[in-house]
């Protein structure tokens, strides 16, 4: 899996930044200047170049206000990853820089100056774009969600005044307020990897929000609350940290004990009174409306052992499936809405040699898979992830 | 074989066949008066020919009736004709039988008021008859019919007479054989050995006949004087009834009319590009392009220069080969897919809302094969050339308009079977198949059988290469090459002939051109004769003597496709296209749920009754067993393929693909270690749990086991509602599709979804039949998972009736042999049933 990053400005050609990640060479200038080049050639003829497909390769042009042109040449990843990942990148310069800003025709400049800001969150871009699920939100699952979520709710969002708040354990979401969910996919991804590349636990920096407000910043604050659990904060120019931080010591004071327990949780993703058969290796749950997953291993499961020791590939392969069934959805969806009907995939399996994997589809947009050993027969297959799936949302404590 | 025909005599006072049909004839002017002829000054300059003749579609729906039916609509299958003689005897009569009928039919009803009543104008004809044939026909069918192999019915103004109605199999030629005054619909039967024939008195008179006897039949004709003024109705009301096409050319401008496209066309729906490099180098190539629609505003002319810089840049520097770009234009989504030929590159544009990109890849590839095989020569001269330019002009007329009916026809979405580029296999039962291949062979036979010339001199002017027989747009037999077959089924679609006859029956179809096939330096020639809805295909090679110029023009020879027409004729004759058209319309091989009323699927009442009666039909018409369960049961029939007396015989070795892929399957299916199927799991386990009760409980299971998996299921129901809606197999090694022809596909509600879904898991499954070449490529390899199987539960709400249609469609896939099964089925289904589905018996045999 590869990827290159080429920002050019829209009107000159000029190239800004190129980035490139996973096992590939860096692409010569004259090739860069092509790639740009006929897509411009495209654009004084009324055509507008939105994709094209190679044999392995697949290459994406987009155009942001006018100002940026972002090309996005990969190997190996997801087409809805794809269409990400240029808003991602363009979302990482608009995190320090406004919206009239980049359209000023002195912005190139002014990306120079904050290229130590938001070149570590492109690299995690990338990063995220081949290992993680890049359009989802990692969150997990305890059973002591239901009451941080009222605790986030009751006594530090309304204190402080801002709506969107969320507690972080490890670099998952435990809780978040409606706030926080709402927010659009990309903004809330841009601030989870400016925190993951930021140096220190305690964060106040002022950001515009791509999608939300990229015009007006806000500030972005996280404080620890303990040693792997961090409360994410936005708000405006008024409280200050130092009563935020009072604040939040204040609601989680009492809570110590609560959150080595949510850290206990932090290698599975979900809590153990949940009980994987064990011809199951992985599960994800994934919610498309606000777009969070919980992703976890069986650790009962022989081979998902393996996963501490440095193999990946049952999370690779689940990622993998996951992906297909999730573009499978939207390719559906899409038609559904040219053909005027409404259609829906109530479930979906897949067989290789090494795995199964089975998903199944609810009326609130929660998608949930599990990915199986080989030998298990499919009815069976379908059977515990159905089981599996109905006690997971039946259990009200875990607030998903 | 056992002949059904009654023994007949020729009546002493009717002259003997003139030896028009004779051998002694030659072939060249045993037509010569024919109008089957007519197509000789149709044919082009450089010796090519397309000649149509067809029933525009509103007269065909008056006349499908009896379009390769016997007058009464039903549809018989006659198996008893003597190959050879039957074919020679069969084409003039067949003609005057279709111009009384036409005639007789557009005067309306036959009055016993109009029948000559004098004794000079009466026919008379003997023959042996023995009421032991009484059921030869079945017991539905009347006395009259089986004994004497016509059926009768009574005047209107005159109900105790009888008039002549239809007849059964062939037997119109044997009573025109040999008679001044051919027996005809709509003659008064009027006597058998002197004994006045009545309503009332025939049934008893014939069943009197316990022993063979030779009777005669006396039969008085209508007062118009049949011959002249026949005829020259029969021309007029054939020249109402048919039109014509004389060129390609013309076929190609009428081709949009004649399918009646849609209405509201998008701008443009289809576009081509085809772009040498020189354009950019040389000044004098400047304009040495082509590009389709002749548009200055076509956008992939406007930006040839971008897409040319675009393959460019991505083939030598980025080594890697582009295959399709999305873009927006004029505020429309187009896809547009790249493809190189001669070193041209070929841009085929779609818009993005009729075509998806798995779907374009494959139409792509289709239309650049056909480019191909058909300009193998494309050069930077051609594009000077009127008549390439002609050429591609059609082409992508055709294109177009196939696009367009295809997507109004099926409101959306195009099934996958006729997406793919495997031939959609249409299989007849086992006696007919050897019936057409008897045929084809003795056509294929024809090459070096030259009657007037010595015997060392044997061969004619051409080889036949091989042979293939389609109805509509199905494959009935195959006698071709491979891959000759799909150039030449390629040619078929590409040109749109397979549409056409498919929409309007033709009456006479005459294609012949000379084609290149790759890697073969010989000349090759295609010659297409169709007629009704059946079209024999067949390539010739040029048999060149020494002396020969290689250059030369090749006329289309007379004698091969009179030969072909003849086999086309005789097919008919047999009653291969009824046959076809039966198979076509019903739900056989294996059964499929078609039973939408007011788009909801129907579960019990006529449902019910309808599958039962099925079920039972079934049953009936083969070796079969049912196994019943509670509410479950599963009807197989025994395979016929492995025990077929005919296994060694040379008939057999004629079809090695369809038997030897399905005992292929039958093995493969006992331990088919790929299938991915959890059968075979499951029987072992269930072996190793049956052997708690001693080593004799273990075998007798064992022996069951082993007798099940040779069992095929043809239909698949719990309780008596059939559990399977629609089924695709594509057999890789002989590159058919087979899935149920007519019935379901637009009836289903749920349709458009389901194809859908088709699609979709074949992209899925593909990357798994390619995995070695993927693999080499270590970024490609880590993002790809070798999936061989794949399913999806869909549920479909129509937007106006708010009806909720809930299926399952899986895709499977088998390497060894390669195949993909893909099915649709109740959601419901019990998983071992639907294990069960993958073994359906996808391959019919008498």
């Amino acid at each position: 899996m590869s990827i290159y990053v080429i920002c050019l400005t829209t009107n000159g050609g000029l190239p800004i930044l190129t980035r490139k990640k996973g096992d590939c060479e860096n692409l010569p200038f004259s090739t860069m200047a092509s790639l740009n080049g006929f897509h411009m050639f495209f654009k004084s003829l009324g055509i507008r170049l939105n994709r094209t497909y190679a044999e392995n390769w697949k290459y994406i042009w987009k155009d942001f206000d006018n100002s940026i042109t972002i090309i996005i040449c990969s190997v190996g990843i997801e087409d809805y990853v794809l269409d990400l990942l240029p808003e991602m990148v363009y979302g990482a310069f608009s995190l320090f820089i406004s919206r009239d800003e980049m359209t000023h025709p002195t912005f190139a400049e002014r990306l120079k100056k904050e290229s130590k800001h938001y070149l570590p969150i492109l690299d995690a871009i990338l990063e995220a774009g081949i290992s993680q699920f890049l359009g989802f939100s990692s969150c997990l699952l305890s059973t002591d969600n239901t009451h941080i979520v009222q605790r986030l709710n009751n006594d530090f969002s309304s204190q402080c005044g801002s709506l969107f708040c969320c507690l972080l354990v490890g670099q998952r979401i435990a809780a978040g307020t409606e706030g926080w969910w709402d927010l659009n996919i990309v903004d809330r991804q841009l601030l989870l990897l400016l925190l993951q590349t930021s140096c220190s636990l305690q964060n106040d920096i002022a950001v515009y929000l791509p999608k939300k407000s990229p015009n007006m910043a806000y500030r972005f604050i996280t404080i620890p609350v303990s040693i792997n659990n961090i409360l994410a904060v936005i708000c405006g120019t008024e409280p200050p940290l130092k009563r935020l931080v009072d604040l939040a010591d204040n609601v989680f004071r009492n809570e110590v004990t609560l959150m080595q327990k949510l850290e206990k949780f932090i290698p599975c993703g979900i809590s153990e009174c949940i009980e994987l058969d064990s011809a199951v290796i992985a599960i994800i749950i994934v919610n498309t409306r606000s777009r969070k997953y919980v992703f976890s291993t069986n650790i009962h499961h022989r081979a998902s052992n393996k996963r501490y020791i440095g193999d990946f590939s049952y999370k690779d392969q689940l990622k993998l499936l996951f992906c297909q069934t999730f573009s499978n959805l939207e390719f559906l969806e899409k038609k559904s809405y040219q053909n005027h009907r409404n259609n829906c995939v109530a479930d979906q399996y897949w067989c290789s040699d090494s795995n199964k994997f089975y998903a199944e589809v609810d009326e609130d947009n929660n998608i949930f898979g599990s990915l199986f050993i080989s030998s298990i027969p499919t009815h069976t297959m379908k059977y515990i992830g159905k089981n599996l799936f109905s006690k997971i949302l039946s259990e009200k404590t875990f607030c998903w | 074989m056992r002949r059904y025909q009654p023994e007949y005599v020729s009546s002493p006072t009717a002259e003997p066949d003139s030896d028009s049909n004779s051998e002694d004839e030659s072939y060249s002017n045993s037509y010569s008066d024919s109008e089957f002829a007519n197509w000789e000054q149709y044919v082009c300059e450089d010796g090519s020919l397309f000649y149509v003749e067809y029933i525009p579609i509103d007269m065909f729906k008056t006349t499908t009736a009896t379009v390769g039916a016997t007058g009464d609509g039903k549809v018989e299958f006659q198996r008893d004709l003597p190959s050879r003689s039957g074919k020679k005897t069969s084409r003039r009569p067949n003609k005057e039988d279709d111009q009384t009928t036409s005639t007789k039919g557009a005067n309306g009803q036959i009055l016993f008021n109009n029948i000559n009543t004098s004794d000079d104008n009466c026919k008379i004809l003997e023959l042996v008859i023995t009421a032991a044939d009484r059921y030869r026909f079945g017991r539905r069918s009347t006395a009259v019919e089986s004994i004497l192999g016509f059926s009768v019915v009574p005047f209107v103004d005159k109900p105790e007479c009888l008039m002549v109605d239809a007849f059964i199999h062939d037997m119109p030629e044997f009573f025109q054989q040999g008679k001044h005054i051919p027996i005809g619909r709509g003659d008064w039967f009027k006597s058998l050995d002197n004994i006045e024939i009545r309503a009332s008195n025939i049934d008893d008179l014939l069943l009197q006949f316990d022993e063979p006897t030779n009777v005669c039949l006396k039969f008085q004709g209508q007062k118009t004087a049949p011959s002249a003024v026949d005829q020259t109705k029969g021309a007029e009301n054939s020249g109402q009834q048919f039109s014509k096409i004389e060129n390609y050319s013309q076929f190609a401008q009428q081709f949009e009319q004649l399918l009646k496209s849609v209405e509201n066309t998008p701008t443009m729906p289809f576009g081509l590009l085809i772009l040498p490099p020189e354009c950019y180098q040389n000044d004098e190539h400047k304009k040495s392009l082509y590009y389709y629609p002749e548009d200055p505003d076509n956008f992939l002319y406007k930006g040839r220069g971008s897409f040319l810089t675009l393959s460019t840049v991505l083939t030598e520097e980025l080594k890697t080969k582009p295959l399709a770009s999305e873009l927006s234009f004029n505020d429309e989504d187009y896809i547009v897919f790249y493809r190189k030929m001669n070193g041209f590159l070929v841009l085929f544009s779609y818009l993005a809302s009729m075509v998806t990109l798995p779907e374009g890849n494959l139409r792509a590839d289709e239309l650049l094969t056909y480019i191909s095989f058909m300009q193998p020569k494309m050069s930077l001269d051609s594009f000077k050339d009127a008549s390439f330019l002609q050429f591609m002009n059609n082409f992508c007329n055709i294109q177009r308009t196939r696009l367009l009916c295809q997507k109004d026809r099926q409101r959306g979405e195009f099934p996958l079977e006729e997406a793919l580029k495997e031939s959609r296999h249409l299989p007849l039962p086992k006696e007919a198949q050897l019936r057409v291949f008897d045929a084809l062979s003795e056509m294929e036979a024809m090459d070096y059988r030259n009657w007037n010339d010595e015997p060392l001199n044997t061969h004619r002017e051409f080889f036949i290469y091989g042979s293939a027989l389609y109805y509509d747009s199905f494959m009935l037999t195959s006698q071709m090459p491979l891959e000759m077959r799909l150039y030449m089924e390629t040619y078929l679609r590409c040109r749109g002939v397979l549409e056409f006859v498919t929409k309007h029956g033709t009456k006479e179809l005459y294609i012949w051109e000379e084609v290149m096939l790759p890697d073969m330096s010989d000349r090759h020639f295609l010659a297409v004769c169709g007629r009704g809805h059946l079209i024999l295909t067949v390539i010739l090679k040029l048999f060149c003597p020494p002396d020969f110029d290689a250059n030369s023009k090749v006329l289309p020879s007379l004698f091969y496709i009179e030969e072909i027409q003849e086999t086309l004729d005789h097919l008919l004759q047999c009653g291969i296209e009824s046959l076809a058209m039966f198979w076509a319309v019903s739900n056989k091989r294996p059964e499929i749920n078609n039973c939408f009323v007011d788009g909801k699927i129907m579960e019990s009442g006529k449902e019910g009754k309808r599958s039962d009666l099925t079920l039972m039909r079934t049953k009936s018409a083969s070796t079969s067993a049912s196994v019943s369960h509670m509410q479950r049961s599963v009807h197989y029939e025994e395979d016929t393929q492995l025990c077929s007396s005919l296994g060694g015989s040379s008939v057999h070795s004629l079809t090695p693909s369809e038997d030897d892929s399905s005992k292929k399957r039958l093995i493969s299916n006992a331990d088919d270690s790929d299938s991915g199927s959890d059968w075979e799991n499951f029987m072992e386990e269930n072996i190793l749990r049956g052997a708690i009760d001693a080593e004799l409980q273990s075998q007798v299971t064992e022996s069951l086991w082993k007798e099940i998996s040779n069992v095929v299921p043809i239909n698949i129901s719990s309780g008596c509602i059939n559990n399977i809606y629609y089924y695709i197999y594509v057999d890789v090694t002989n590159c058919t599709s087979f899935s149920p022809l007519k019935s379901a596909k637009d009836a289903a509600p749920f349709a458009r979804e389901m194809h859908l879904a088709f699609h979709m898991i074949r992209k899925v499954l593909q990357p798994t039949r390619h995995r070695r070449d993927l693999q080499r490529n270590q970024n490609v390899r880590d993002a790809i998972i070798p999936v061989k199987e794949h399913g999806m539960t869909m549920e479909v709400v129509d937007k106006n009736s708010l009806e909720k249609y809930k299926f399952a469609v899986i895709g499977r896939l088998f390497l060894s042999p390669p195949r993909e099964v893909y099915i649709c089925h109740r959601p419901d289904m019990p998983a071992n049933m639907v294990e069960l589905a993958f073994r359906l018996s996808f391959f019919s045999s008498g």
